[in-house]
């Protein structure tokens, strides 16, 4: 049944896993049935296969027995497919002429009884050696980029991420919703724990003008940078290398070209007025950290006194209620932790008692969460300052007769509070941006269960397929360090993938026998990438012209959806062939 | 046929359930050595004609298993096998074959445990079901 056309030459390798797999299978007869079965014309073992010594035992086989594919019985193909497909390159053989049968995680380990682990054993063999004969060498190749990339979102991700990309030689749209750059970190009056401004004056150092005045021009002066303020994304099609896009800007509407994008779509904060019992918006000094920060702006560049909302007076009082509207049960909120209002609530607790020594500051918390470097001595410090710790949700804020009244609870005491307060600060946590469900859908980049954009597993890179990278908090919140961090990491893989002017074509792809195809666009429907469109043909026979699918290369994400779907069998994910499956499954009697 | 031992092709994904597969054995969890796995990219390129084949190539059940909705490493691959498969069931059913011979579940590549326990229901069931009788009514 599984005749080609030159006789397959197939080797099986067993690896013994040290000792691991053999122990557990009654490897004689597992030996002596790999030999019987159809084009196998080696079984070699090996004690390790993934050491130096065992794939140089691999080349040395499939030269000295001419082996044209592998059968590897030993472990997981999930793991080691790499190294294998590595060994076979070097023994002059294409990457993909090898199948892997899975005896360790999938026989050995869980199952104990020796002699159907050894029946078993030999199903996945007579698989795999099925699956190897119709196995085909696959070719990659390569093919030109836009030596571009395009940023959405111009905060402090986008930004690094746009220099990080134009420093290496690309051009970068960097594009901006907002008529100002740094997002919200613009919006910050210091950065904790990092850097703190003196309570008595600017120390023209660490203040937001300090961090991001100086990138700000970097960005505006770079030569291959161009900013689009007010602008946004119309339109959004291509592939990786060469994507296509419409920019919405105050000059009228732009299109670009570039070969990967960054996504820093940012995150925005939830609206403290879905929370009503914490009296935002119905009184004055009832305001949100963002507000906070606007205060300190103001007194910094005003008489350097903390004015409240209401009728100016310096607060003596000042309460900072956490997770507003996050960790949130009650569906009003959200699931999820915000990450940096603890941070934030201690460094502007901390500022404030500097410059009030008098002033009485209570922090109402669930629990203070700081995974960041410095937060511990953060927030010791702020204990040291006297700065009161409360545990415990605060219930409501309501207008007593001389001014508001935090009522709560201190769980730590048991005691319930009424704190009169000149000014409560909320934490309005992060949820993910408006628009990010459609941004998703143009990127086709799923989201995660908080609305927030998926973010990569870096232990499977998909970036180098699509070449569109999200970073900082459009991926769930996080520091201003750690969105950084997150741009310069994005922006050095983007940087990889363009800097050949090549990027590379996955081997492994959906393919189109034109002749097959009917065009009846089946497949177009759920490509989930958008990679397949229809071209048309020129039809020789009838003189007319017909529609046939065309998968773009460097698009398709080898998923083989559309190979299910095709009527006609006229596309097929190259690796995941029919005769190779049914080979497989034929093997199984 | 006390002998009996049922014969499970499971049609799994690369991203979710074979990786369960590979995390049940690294943890040592047993389950019974009757499932054969066949890795596909994913679980929404399970041609039905796949299922069918397996079983009559004498497998007495059929398990496609997926990532959970809403995790597909293909955004929505899984939804497509689902419903395939809903189709697959009635037409077995009309078919006068067992649908119940057939599953789909949904294995993330962190549960192991939920792995060894499918494999060992389905076992279980298929053997209160009894051997399909499928392969050999077509060979006659």
């Amino acid at each position: 049944m599984n005749e080609t056309e030159a006789r397959a030459r197939t080797g099986v390798l067993f690896c013994s896993c040290r000792g691991e797999i053999f122990g557990g299978l009654e490897y004689d007869e597992l030996r002596a049935y790999a030999k019987g079965l159809p084009d196998v014309t080696f079984v070699g073992e090996t004690a390790v296969l993934c050491d130096r010594k065992g794939q140089e035992e691999l080349r040395k086989l499939i030269a000295d027995h001419k082996l044209d594919r592998v059968v590897v019985a030993g472990c997981t193909p999930r793991v080691y497919e790499e190294i294998v497909g590595r060994a076979l390159v070097a023994a002059g053989l294409n990457r993909y002429m090898f199948e892997m049968a899975n005896l360790r995680e999938q026989c050995v380990w869980p199952h104990r009884d020796k002699l159907r682990a050894t029946e078993k054993a030999k199903l996945l063999l007579a698989s795999a050696v099925g699956r190897s004969s119709m196995l085909e060498p696959l070719h990659g190749g390569r093919i030109g980029t836009k030596r571009a990339a395009l940023v959405l979102g111009g905060g402090v991700a986008g930004m690094q991420a746009a220099l990080d990309i134009a420093d290496d030689g690309n051009q970068v749209h960097l594009v901006e919703l907002t008529g100002e750059l740094g997002g919200r970190t613009y919006q910050l009056s210091t950065t904790f724990p990092t850097h703190e401004c003196k309570p008595d004056g600017c120390c023209i150092h660490y203040c937001r003008e300090c961090i991001l005045t100086p990138k700000v021009e970097d960005l505006m002066q770079h030569p291959r940078i161009t900013v689009h303020l007010k602008s946004s994304l119309e339109e959004f099609g291509g592939a990786l290398g060469n994507y296509r896009a419409k920019l919405k800007t105050p000059d009228g509407p732009k299109d670009i070209e570039v070969g990967t994008v960054v996504v820093a779509t940012g995150s925005q904060m939830i609206d403290p007025d879905r929370l009503p019992e914490f009296g935002y918006g119905k009184y004055p000094d009832v305001i949100t950290f963002l507000e906070l920060e606007q205060l300190v702006v103001a007194a910094r560049s005003g008489d350097n006194q903390l004015h409240r909302p209401s009728d100016g007076k310096i607060p003596r009082v000042i309460d900072f209620i956490q997770c507003v509207g996050s960790r949130d049960t009650t569906g009003r909120g959200k699931a999820h932790c915000s990450l940096v209002c603890c941070t934030f609530a201690i460094g502007e607790a901390k500022e404030l008692k500097k410059r009030y020594p008098e002033a009485q500051i209570f922090i109402h918390y669930i629990d203070l969460r700081g995974p960041y470097r410095g937060f511990e001595e953060h927030y010791r410090e702020a204990r040291d300052l006297g700065i009161h710790f409360l545990r415990g949700r605060v219930a409501e804020v309501t207008m007593g007769h001389d001014g508001l009244v935090v009522v709560g609870e201190d769980i730590d005491t048991g005691k319930l509070l009424r704190i009169r307060s000149d000014l409560v600060v909320l934490a309005a946590g992060q949820e993910a941006a408006a628009g990010t469900e459609e941004l998703g859908k143009t990127f086709r980049i799923p989201l995660d269960v908080d609305g927030f954009f998926k973010e990569y597993n870096p232990a499977f890179d998909m970036l180098h397929r699509k070449g569109i990278a999200v970073v900082g908090c459009a991926a769930g919140p996080r520091g201003i360090r750690y969105s950084v961090q997150d741009a310069k990491a994005a922006a050095a893989a983007l940087n990889r993938l363009m800097r050949s002017g090549e990027v590379p074509v996955e081997p492994v792809r959906a393919e189109v026998s034109e002749d097959r195809c009917s065009g009846c666009r089946q497949c177009e429907t759920v490509c989930p990438a958008g990679a397949i469109v229809m071209k048309q043909l020129a039809d020789f026979r009838r003189g007319t012209k017909r529609w046939v699918a065309y998968v773009n290369p460097s698009q398709c994400v080898a998923c083989g959806a559309c190979a299910m779907t095709c009527p006609s069998k006229a596309i097929l994910l190259s690796n995941y062939k029919m005769k190779q499956l049914l080979a497989q499954i034929e093997a199984l009697t | 046929m006390s002998d009996y031992e049922p014969k499970i092709v499971g049609f799994v994904c690369n991203w979710c359930t074979y990786t369960g597969a590979d995390l049940a054995g690294v943890s040592r969890f047993q389950y019974p050595p009757n499932f054969i796995p066949i890795r596909v990219m994913c679980s929404g390129a399970v041609d039905p004609m796949y299922v069918v084949k397996a079983m009559l190539e004498g497998a007495d059940g059929v398990l496609i298993g997926g990532c959970h909705p809403g995790d597909c490493h293909y955004q929505s691959g899984n939804y497509k096998a689902r419903r395939r498969a809903s189709v697959l069931q009635e037409l077995l059913k009309d078919l006068g074959l067992d649908e119940h011979r057939v599953w789909v579940r949904w294995i993330s590549a962190s549960e192991g445990k939920k792995f060894a326990e499918t494999v060992t229901e389905f076992t279980e069931e298929l053997r209160k079901l009894g051997p399909s009788r499928l392969r050999e009514e077509w060979a006659l």
